[in-house]
């Protein structure tokens, strides 16, 4: 048996490992289940984890961009606060603080699938941003 | 130095070579150091790491990772930008500093590209220390720290408001916590 098997609880670190702490400085953007379409428009929540799968409770800025034809905005009463760019493809986004979510509201007059990616911007912690949720319209 | 501590997992008593002592099954010692001796037995499966000690001295459980376990090239993977506070040069001239900084709030000494925006009624230009790459005297700056890790930014303003300062990332930019950002006030 080499000595890295010997020692490898030690050297090798995994995700699980991670302190709850240190997993928090890492948000990563999780998209729910769409709602159902009502008006043309479809409701679908964003919330951030940590890498340990936690909910991750802060506050954080977000870029979130569309197909073009759709528009975003917060949905009523919802979680969250649009810092700039209500009620277009390209909106920079804020979760609300106590539950780390954002409530957003898709609206397309069309039929067809509507893309919504998020990414890092100005004021962003360190984000992942690689899962994007496609909603689709039925256009009716 | 890291120190790690080693249990005899075996069912028998353990001559710990080189250390003039014994462990009983079950019991640990710190060793400061991974000799020959000790490698061999815990290939023979007599003893075994269960701990280690960090820098600082803090005892940090195995299975247990915090930013301060990670080495000084990891650390400094994770950049994390820290405004200093405001300085008055004129009625409508302003200083303020960015220090990179790592997880464990340690500078971070390396050149790094950033996104700087602020209110558009203002104009940033960059001081004594870093490069503006674009974007020099308007309110949309990408500037690159200097080898220290600092960016010197002069804000000007004529108006009576306060001045929102945010830093983002942007192309080269390494991967970056911006959510601090600074607030500027002409009134």
């Amino acid at each position: 048996m080499p000595i890295q098997d010997a020692v490898s609880p030690v050297q090798k670190v995994t995700t699980d490992e991670l302190a709850k702490e240190f997993a928090d400085n890492f948000g990563i953007v999780n998209w729910g289940t769409p709602g159902a379409e009502a008006v043309d428009a479809i409701a679908v929540a964003l919330q951030l984890t940590n890498p340990l799968d936690d909910d991750l409770l802060v506050k954080e800025r977000i870029r979130l961009t569309c197909t073009t034809g759709a528009t975003m905005k917060l949905a009523p009463a919802g979680a969250g606060t649009v810092l700039s760019g209500d009620d277009s493809d390209d909106i920079i986004i804020e979760t609300d603080e106590a539950t780390g979510s954002f409530d957003l509201e898709v609206t397309y007059a069309g039929a067809g699938t509507v893309t919504v990616v998020g990414g890092a911007t100005q004021g962003s912690g360190f984000v992942h941003c690689g899962q994007s949720v496609d909603l689709t319209f039925a256009g009716e | 130095m890291m120190l790690i501590k080693l249990q005899n997992i075996s069912s028998t008593t353990v001559d710990v070579p080189g250390k003039g002592m014994v462990l009983k099954p079950g019991a640990t010692m710190w060793a400061n150091d991974l000799t020959a001796d000790l490698q061999t037995a815990i290939e023979g499966g007599f003893l075994e790491i269960i701990d280690q000690m960090s820098p600082g001295g803090e005892e940090l459980p195995d299975g247990v990772v915090t930013p301060q376990k990670l080495s000084t090239a990891l650390l400094d993977r994770y950049v994390v930008v820290d405004w200093g506070d405001p300085e008055v040069v004129n009625p409508t001239t302003q200083r303020v500093s960015i220090q990179l900084k790592n997880l464990i709030n340690g500078d971070i000494a390396a050149a790094h590209t950033l996104r700087i925006t602020c209110d558009d009624q203002a104009n940033m230009t960059v001081g004594e220390h870093g490069d503006a790459l674009s974007g020099d005297g308007t309110s949309d700056l990408i500037a690159r720290t200097d080898s220290s890790g600092q960016l010197d930014l002069v804000v000007t303003c004529d108006q009576a408001i306060i001045v929102s300062m945010a830093a983002g990332p942007t192309q080269m930019s390494p991967m970056l916590d911006c959510r601090i950002g600074c607030d500027v006030s002409f009134t």
